[in-house]
């Protein structure tokens, strides 16, 4: 979905004059301007150690960008050159096609190492935050009384937040990260800690931010959550890209070389005379490393000829945790 | 501006409600009613007895005998004088060979005194026994008492007459009067504000550092620089931290001249000197407001410095170690020569000088000899450094709050500024 944006009538010469447009960008007295977010070229040292190494990528639509890497790649470095807390040694960061400060972009953040004021109510916290994000308090109210109950936390409403568990706590965090409806909303690892019953439901709220054509980059360890949401990904390995692109396109390029079977009996044998040598043996079956799709169904034809009870038989693409772990798994 | 205010409004009321301020306002009020009450029941003997109720009081309990052995033949078998003077003893004549018996009663059961007169080659001799001393007719009172009647025998003998003998034992009248302001008045006045304020800048400083290290190891900093600039936070956590401050200030200053006007006693005199207050008038009262507020704001900004050097909380009193050593020494450069009868260039001096001018000035206003250039001039310079120290302290509270880990040095702040500039 390519995301717009909406002028009034009367402020279009202004932001013509101001972004260095031409008029045939009118279409019928509104302008529309393709947003996003460009990165191009940064870099960042820390003394002698370069901590970020000319990054580039773009993020033109709404949607889950992945910025994956292992711990101490430059993730949260970026994340923080990103939200203009930190500064870049060089190269440019645009949305919109300006340079991106706190001005012209509302971000929204769920750090990684979470926190909120302990000693303070709830309700306070979150009126603090929307207030410093331009709410007013008639705005404040409605949009922390609509996301506590999305998150089933409206009881914690006057409760001091350190007597709340801690899933309670993320999810007054998260709600500090979008109570101001942010356009760009940066989430470094938003799973991690929760529960499965609230595992599902951030992934909802997300699920409701995507609805609502918000761009999110995502900063996560759990590759399946990844998977789930992120249509672009970016690996990065001390502070380098060693991967980046469409999800479905790098796994597509990677071949189906995969292959799963739960049946009874052991394959081994069968699997080494169809010159399959990677075998492996898990709870649920035997997940198989193919050269071509000829094997597989070679494979699969001696299975049926042995009357072996077939329970399951699946050729598929790598998951991005196997790619993840192919690429830097020796060196994390 | 907004979003300062906003950063402002918050920091004071969740500070404002809590317990330790609360209860420490109440505390400080309760004293400061406290000393200007207390001279009032003083002087009133509400608290300690008046002179009257004493000798009541001598009179109700036991009374103890003490004896005389008279071998001077000074006192003419007349105790008159001794007993009028200590109305809780009675005083008896003994005779010199009853000396050792009465010393033994003395020893052994206390209760009782022996006072012994002897005159050697024209010379008054005393000894004056008793069980444990501090018990019994006071040593010093009893001497002069002997000593008026022995200088009464020898001018008598000298053929004096009794008026002229009774003019010559007179002590001169003497009232210490001071033609300036009062040294207790004034320098009281004077020391008792440099305390009020080194402990009012001190402590609102110190919770500034707390304040900023506690949102450092809550990690609630991360979410809040994403949402406003570095500058609002320092700034308007100190505003508001200051505003605290002034408010408890305000409410100290106006417990203490209420309490003044309601129960401080007219006339009231300590060590032959009168005390008031009268020294803090409506303008001293004003500028020891301002000088809270300038002198808040120079410490306040090194704190928040300070507070964002360390990641937790218990780090803050390490941190804010060098800030401490500054503000003890300009404490008592201001306070020693407050002191001081004749401090002359060196409070001229405190007072001028950014860090001790806090402390020193309005001090010196209550002393009441500052001229409106040297005020101005304090003002100025005291300005000038707060403007020079919070864009400095901006600078590196912008980066150090991100930092996490060791405590950043003096050094690491120098290349922080260095490299922001």
């Amino acid at each position: 979905m390519i995301k717009y944006k909406v002028l009034r009538k009367d402020t279009v010469g202004k932001y013509m004059k101001k972004n260095g447009l031409f008029s045939n960008s009118i279409k019928t007295g509104y302008l529309e301007v393709k947003m996003g977010l460009h990165i191009a070229n940064i870099n960042k040292s820390f003394g002698s150690k370069k901590i970020v190494n000319n990054l580039s990528f773009n993020i033109d639509d709404s949607g889950v960008f992945g910025l994956l890497g292992t711990n101490g790649a430059g993730k949260t470095t970026t994340i923080r050159m990103i939200l203009g807390i930190l500064e870049k040694d060089g190269g440019t960061i645009e949305w919109d096609k300006k340079t991106i400060t706190r001005e012209n972009v509302r971000f929204g953040y769920l750090p990684e190492e979470r926190g909120i004021y302990p000693k303070a109510k709830v309700s306070e916290q979150l009126h603090y935050f929307a207030r410093l994000r331009g709410m007013n308090y008639k705005e404040a109210k409605a949009s922390m009384d609509y996301w506590l109950e999305r998150l089933k936390a409206t009881e914690y409403t006057h409760q001091v937040a350190e007597r709340l568990s801690k899933g309670n706590q993320q999810k007054i965090q998260l709600i500090t990260a979008i109570i101001h409806d942010p356009e760009l909303l940066i989430l470094d690892e938003p799973f991690s800690g929760l529960d499965p019953i609230n595992t599902d439901l951030f992934k909802s709220v997300i699920k409701e931010l995507l609805e609502k054509g918000k761009y999110i980059i995502m900063s996560s360890h759990q590759m399946a959550a990844v998977e789930e949401y992120c249509r672009e990904i970016l690996i990065l390995d001390q502070g380098n890209t060693i991967l980046a692109g469409n999800l479905k396109d790098i796994k597509h390029n990677y071949g189906r070389t995969n292959l799963f079977i739960d049946c009874e009996g052991d394959l081994t044998q069968a699997a080494r005379e169809e010159g399959i040598m990677n075998v492996r043996i898990t709870a649920s079956g035997f997940e198989l490393k193919i050269s071509t799709d000829a094997q597989a169904y070679s494979l699969l034809d001696r299975i049926m000829k042995s009357g072996m009870r077939l329970d399951k038989f699946e050729i598929r693409e790598p998951s991005l945790h196997e790619i993840f772990v192919g690429l830097v798994g020796d060196k994390g | 501006m907004r979003e300062f205010l906003t950063v402002l409004n918050y920091t004071f009321r969740q500070s404002i409600r809590k317990k330790a301020f609360i209860v420490s306002t109440i505390i400080i009020l309760i004293l400061t009613m406290a000393a200007m009450i207390v001279p009032g029941m003083i002087k009133n003997g509400t608290i300690f007895d008046s002179a009257k109720e004493k000798d009541n009081k001598q009179k109700a309990a036991a009374v103890q005998n003490v004896y005389i052995i008279d071998n001077a033949d000074l006192l003419k078998q007349d105790l008159t004088v001794f007993n009028s003077t200590f109305p809780g003893y009675r005083f008896e004549l003994k005779n010199d060979a009853e000396k050792e018996s009465l010393m033994n009663q003395i020893k052994e059961e206390g209760n009782r005194y022996l006072l012994v007169l002897n005159e050697q080659s024209g010379m008054l001799n005393m000894d004056y026994y008793m069980k444990t001393y501090g018990s019994g007719p006071d040593p010093t009172a009893l001497h002069e008492l002997v000593n008026s009647l022995f200088d009464s025998k020898l001018l008598g003998l000298a053929g004096v007459d009794e008026a002229t003998i009774n003019k010559i034992l007179s002590p001169p009248a003497i009232q210490v009067k001071e033609l300036g302001q009062g040294y207790v008045k004034s320098k009281m006045s004077s020391m008792i504000i440099i305390f009020i304020l080194f402990f009012a800048i001190y402590y609102f400083g110190y919770g500034i550092a707390v304040s900023v290290a506690a949102e450092k190891s809550s990690r609630v900093m991360e979410t809040l620089i994403t949402s406003t600039k570095p500058s609002n936070i320092i700034l308007g956590k100190t505003a508001a931290m200051g505003l605290l401050g002034l408010s408890q200030l305000t409410l100290i200053l106006l417990t203490a001249a209420i309490s003044y006007r309601l129960f401080f006693p007219k006339n009231f005199t300590m060590f032959g000197q009168s005390i008031d207050f009268s020294a803090f008038t409506p303008l001293a009262m004003i500028m020891i407001l301002v000088y809270f507020i300038l002198g808040y704001l120079l410490y306040a900004m090194m704190n928040a410095v300070a507070g964002a050097s360390v990641s937790s909380s218990e780090d803050v009193n390490t941190a804010i170690m060098p800030i401490t050593v500054i503000a003890l020494i300009s404490f008592y450069a201001a306070y020693i020569p407050a002191t001081l009868p004749n401090a002359g260039k060196s409070l001229t001096l405190t007072s001028i000088i950014p860090f001790t001018a806090p402390f020193s000035m309005p001090g010196r206003l209550l002393l009441g000899n500052v001229s409106a250039a040297e005020l101005a001039g304090s003002v100025a310079l005291l300005l000038a450094t707060i403007v020079v120290f919070s864009w400095i302290s901006v600078k590196i509270y912008s980066v150090a709050i991100l930092h996490y880990g060791n405590r950043l040095k003096i050094s690491d702040f120098i290349k922080i500024v260095k490299s922001n500039t």
